[in-house]
């Protein structure tokens, strides 16, 4: 089940090929490396554009959020068995 | 000479058929709902889930090959799937990602050609006949380009099949019946098989009370119909039914398929339906369900700048349902004056059972060229816009009416698997 988390977090990442690949978030003073992108969706509450990204850190998953209007990342749910 | 001459005709007629002769694909995502989110987790892969439309919901809204597997079928209970299978794990789903998604995949199609029609949120058709020549001379290569395609857009858990014919009925036929992330394509030497091959409830435009009907003949697939002469079609299944089916026999486009072709300039109705999280017998809880859906659908209907002219509503129990509408002389796009028409309508509401599904539609819809001269209606469109750009700007339910479910019960804007509101969905902005 997914676990809401709803907390800021900082991101770092390349650009590349004209678009952002976060490559680590860091999290309560732990950095999670980022593995891989699982998948990735723009989404848009009224005019507020989001980018949304799943992504596996240390084998888990988390979903990250980028508000584009902000430029706040935060990280929403992490994936528990 | 003069065999010859008449020699060349016919190879001249037949070539002309090859060059008429269309060539469409469908592309089908395999396990759509299901299939996103293993992409997504990969602890899910491989895994028999049920996507449920959010948490404390019991209906499986899709299930993953795996739960196919276990005889588990989209709409079942959550309660019943986990009997077939107990390690069945439910996941909420994302629709918001799924529209995304479904229009990445659009992006997609149109670089292989410029005739696309997305025919719901996993599908589409794609016609190449213009480009089949020059670009594409081998169909099957063209397929597995797509399959590669997708991969690399959505990632590797993606599948899809694809079905190539003349005509978008085998197409989707041919998708059907392939066995997962492959590609089939129907000719002339494999058409009749086809056709004398997929049950009913394979073919496009087939409900569940004709194949039902049809079963009561034996008829169970396409190719018996034609073993029946039109008058006694027409005795059983009527006038319309009678000439599809015969079209269906023979592999021929049927006339909704064909109906893709025509353009529509905007919608005809906006309706939105909700199932609750239990019954419902208080009015005002009951009203302030229906006010929400009526925010959604006047939020559409403005975008569109479109009005409608007659409202309908609905209400459904566990075993009753009741369901009303009224006409109006002049089109309404303003809240007040729907939630007015709507609650006029659940006035006529007396045989009260408790509720769990509701349903409100606007229909006849036309495009909204002229305001009214009325100060009432100018005031009221005043009023309107404000909401409108309010709600535009920071999202829908911002400003709202006072009486509306609380928010962590509202009921928010969701995409359907038909994609009923595609030209809204996918509309340009």
């Amino acid at each position: 089940m997914y676990l809401t988390i709803e907390e800021d977090i900082s991101v770092v990442g390349v650009y590349a090929n004209f678009q952002f690949i976060p490559k680590k978030f860091k999290w309560k003073d732990n950095v999670f490396p980022i593995k891989e992108i699982t998948l990735s969706n723009n989404t848009r509450d009224g005019v507020i554009k989001k980018r949304l990204y799943s992504v596996i850190s240390r084998g888990n998953l988390y979903r990250l959020e980028f508000n584009r209007e902000s430029e706040q990342w935060k990280i929403m749910e992490v994936w528990v068995e | 000479m003069e065999n010859n001459g008449s020699l060349g005709r016919v190879t001249v007629q037949r070539n002309i058929k090859i060059l008429m002769k269309k060539t469409i694909l469908h592309v089908d995502i395999n396990s759509y709902f299901a299939t996103i989110l293993q992409q997504e987790n990969p602890h899910l892969r491989n895994k028999p889930i049920g996507v449920i439309k959010d948490g404390g919901r019991t209906c499986l809204i899709a299930v993953s090959k795996e739960a196919k597997k276990f005889g588990i079928e989209t709409g079942s209970r959550k309660r019943e799937a986990l009997i077939l299978c107990p390690e069945l794990i439910c996941v909420p789903a994302a629709f918001d990602r799924y529209l995304d998604t479904t229009k990445r995949l659009q992006k997609v199609f149109a670089t292989i050609s410029p005739s696309v029609h997305i025919y719901s949120l996993d599908e589409a058709f794609i016609d190449v006949s213009d480009c089949r020549k020059n670009l594409y001379p081998n169909i099957k290569d063209l397929g597995n380009c797509i399959h590669d395609l997708i991969k690399k857009e959505l990632g590797e858990w993606v599948t899809c099949n694809i079905g190539i014919a003349e005509n978008r009925l085998l197409a989707k036929m041919a998708s059907e019946v392939a066995p997962k992330g492959t590609t089939l394509e129907i000719t002339d030497e494999n058409k009749d098989a086809l056709l004398a091959s997929t049950p009913f409830k394979d073919v496009c435009g087939i409900g569940y009370a004709l194949s039902k009907k049809l079963k009561l003949f034996n008829i169970t697939v396409p190719y018996q119909i034609r073993f029946m002469s039109e008058e006694e079609l027409n005795i059983i299944f009527g006038p319309f039914w009678s000439k599809e089916l015969m079209k269906i026999a023979y592999g021929e486009e049927t006339h909704l398929l064909s109906q893709l072709d025509k353009k529509i300039k905007h919608m005809k109705s906006v309706g939105r339906s909700i199932t609750g999280y239990h019954l419902y017998e208080n009015d005002i809880e009951i009203g302030n369900v229906l006010k929400n859906l009526c925010i959604e659908i006047i939020s559409k209907v403005r975008v569109m700048n479109l009005a409608g002219r007659q409202v309908q509503l609905g209400l459904y129990g566990q075993e009753k349902g009741w369901s009303t509408h009224v006409t109006l002389r002049t089109s309404i796009n303003h809240l007040n004056d729907l939630i007015d028409w709507v609650s006029k309508l659940y006035l006529q509401w007396h045989d009260k059972f408790p509720v769990i599904k509701f349903a409100v539609r606007l229909s006849l819809l036309k495009e909204q060229d002229q305001e009214e001269l009325l100060p009432e209606w100018q005031k009221q469109e005043a009023v309107q816009r404000a909401f409108d750009s309010i709600n535009n700007k920071y999202g829908i339910f911002t400003l709202h009416p006072a009486a509306i479910p609380p928010r962590n019960e509202l009921i928010f804007p969701e995409v359907t698997g038909f994609l009923g509101d595609k030209l809204y969905q996918l509309r340009e902005k």
